[in-house]
């Protein structure tokens, strides 16, 4: 029995591997996802004063720090019972959109489109953000146009463009200034209209690849996501579970996640494998991200 | 051209962002450089010998990461610990405060956690008794400290370094790039960040808040003061001194000594972002 093994998985952040274990045909049998590291926040966590853990917890992904920073500032908020004032909760969710304009710039224009723009047959040397910006450098100056509008929103709100560190239970430790809205505002149109052409990108690029989108990574799962009185959000709401076939919708609070989610230890992997309580595992696997926020969205 | 390697040990890629972060001038940085090895950015799968400078995002935690260090060393002319983790340790550092089977029964044990007690072990490379910064393995050539470090010191130093020169730190510490107001007193009590609303434009160590300042190296603007957050320290030691964390005890006893022991997890403040660098690198039973 033969095995194949691709290391590292690139173009992610975070470090994996994929195992292709093969029978005595030479056939791919089993597939595995090996996460090939782990840090141990959920030790170095306790005990420190509950108002430093989103000053440490965003660490955990130096893409989307600005979630894991306002989820743990937000968990404390609750711990302690505090109401946080209007306008802090709009500059945490505008800090919170601010990361997802970057992270979604990023993870299209500089680590997936490479792929679709350049080819999947382009040599690694070339078929990469490097050789993108060779090929199409106003393509690329648009993804960094995007990028920056977001960082920039990131620093505005959150202090720093990665890894903020504003968010304390209670409120936020910085106000926005007048200047630094208009200074967003004076780029705001030039910005949705780039993201407005990067969609058509990724429309004329999903067509072009219509026959891998219907039958890579095809699976079930259940569906998880955010919302507001049935309406998808990002920063604050209820959760909702959606079975597979769209059937069964299971609306609970964040606070109420231990009754939901389970967390599986696979042998071969640091990371463990969430999935919904009720379906076990592996039955309640489920998605987030954007296909997952719209399914269970009225 | 210059041919660079660039790699996420145990970081959290965060520099590799701040490095993104240059925008619009890594338009002008990109095309006089060869990225050889980025498994960030690309998927070229071995580490090409002959590299002229090697960025290594990340501490070191596991064997694999021992290995792969090794490797990078010995196939580039320079190597540089890029960020905080790689230089001091960074925030994974926290995780020398427990044995190592101490820390995976917490991770693999917690109340979200179907089967409690399995510990992952097949496929995955073992853990490494403590978090060390990548100079305790090889020669370092250059270090860029931060949490990230900024893309302004990330261009400096970089370009230095393609320029055959020596690329120069801040030597200054926060305060003297920080705009709050010190008015020369010490601080009455020391309190958490929650406790009080700092007054604004006033220096927040001495409005009792702790911060580390003092102790740490220049070069990120002083963004956390300027937003009202005391400093954690990210940014390492100054070149003056050996231990960051002994050197902000010292400041912190000397302005009020009953009040500094009363100070809550001193470890996890003091060593924050440098536990593996410090004198005292993990916990002495």
């Amino acid at each position: 029995m033969g095995k194949i093994c691709i290391e590292p998985i690139s173009r992610v952040e975070g470090h994996g591997k994929v195992i292709i274990v093969l029978d005595e045909n030479g056939k791919p049998k089993e597939v595995k996802l090996s996460i090939t590291a782990v840090r141990g926040f959920e030790q170095f966590v306790v005990g420190r004063p509950a108002e430093e853990v989103p000053r440490i917890v965003p660490r955990i992904c130096g893409i989307c720090q600005v979630p894991h920073h306002l989820a743990s500032v937000k968990a404390i908020d609750d711990a302690w019972n505090v109401k946080i004032p209007k306008p802090a909760a709009k500059l945490r969710e505008l800090m919170l959109l601010g990361n997802i304009i970057h992270s979604h710039a990023l993870h299209f224009y500089f680590l997936a489109a490479p792929d679709f723009i350049l080819g999947v047959n382009a040599a690694p040397e070339i078929r990469n953000i490097v050789g993108l910006a060779k090929e199409n450098p106003d393509l690329v100056k648009k993804a960094i146009a995007l990028r920056r509008f977001g960082q920039r929103i990131v620093d505005i709100t959150g202090g720093k463009p990665i890894h903020p560190i504003t968010g304390i239970p209670g409120g936020i430790s910085k106000s926005m200034k007048e200047e630094e809205r208009d200074e967003l505002l004076k780029e705001i149109d030039k910005i949705i209209e780039y993201a407005t052409e990067s969609v058509n990108v990724v429309k004329e690029v999903t067509n072009k690849f219509m026959d891998k989108v219907k039958e890579l990574g095809v699976i079930d799962t259940w569906y998880l996501g955010l919302l507001n009185e049935g309406k998808h959000t990002f920063y604050d709401g209820t959760l909702r579970f959606m079975s597979p076939d769209g059937n069964e919708k299971i609306d609970f609070a964040p606070q109420e996640y231990l009754d939901y989610i389970g967390e599986q230890v696979v042998p071969y992997n640091y990371s463990k494998y969430p999935f919904y309580k009720k379906a076990g595992f592996p039955d309640g696997v489920y998605r987030v991200g954007p296909l997952a926020m719209l399914n269970v969205a009225d | 051209m210059v041919k660079i390697g660039i790699i996420q040990l145990c970081g959290c890629s965060g520099c590799h962002m701040a490095f993104l972060d240059l925008h619009d001038k890594l338009l002008e940085i990109l095309p006089n450089i060869e990225i050889v090895y980025a498994p960030i950015l690309a998927d070229i799968k071995e580490i090409p010998d002959g590299i002229d400078v090697f960025l290594v995002e990340g501490g070191i935690r596991n064997e694999h990461e021992e290995h792969l260090l090794h490797e990078i060393r010995e196939k580039s002319k320079k190597v540089v610990a890029f960020g905080t983790c790689a230089a001091y340790g960074g925030i994974p550092g926290l995780g020398n405060l427990y044995e190592v089977n101490e820390l995976l029964n917490v991770v693999y044990s917690t109340d979200s956690t179907n089967n409690k007690g399995d510990i992952p072990c097949e496929e995955i490379p073992k853990l490494t008794d403590i978090v060390k910064p990548i100079s305790d393995f090889v020669k370092v050539d250059y270090l860029i400290p931060g949490c990230p470090p900024t893309p302004e010191l990330i261009e400096k130093v970089l370009t230095a370094i393609i320029e055959g020169k020596e690329p120069e730190l801040p030597k200054k510490i926060v305060c003297d790039e920080c705009p709050l107001k010190k008015e020369e007193v010490f601080p009455k009590k020391y309190k958490r960040s929650y406790e009080d609303k700092p007054i604004e434009g006033i220096c927040l160590f001495e409005q009792g808040y702790t911060c580390l300042g003092s102790g740490t190296r220049a070069g990120c603007g002083a963004k956390c003061p300027r937003a009202g957050m005391p400093c954690r320290g990210c940014f390492g030691k100054t070149d003056a001194v050996l231990d960051l964390g002994a050197k902000i005890a010292n400041t912190f006893a000397n302005a009020n000594i009953e009040e500094a022991l009363k100070i809550p997890d001193k470890i996890g403040l003091l060593n924050r972002f440098t536990l593996p660098a410090a004198l005292i690198n993990r916990k002495i039973k």
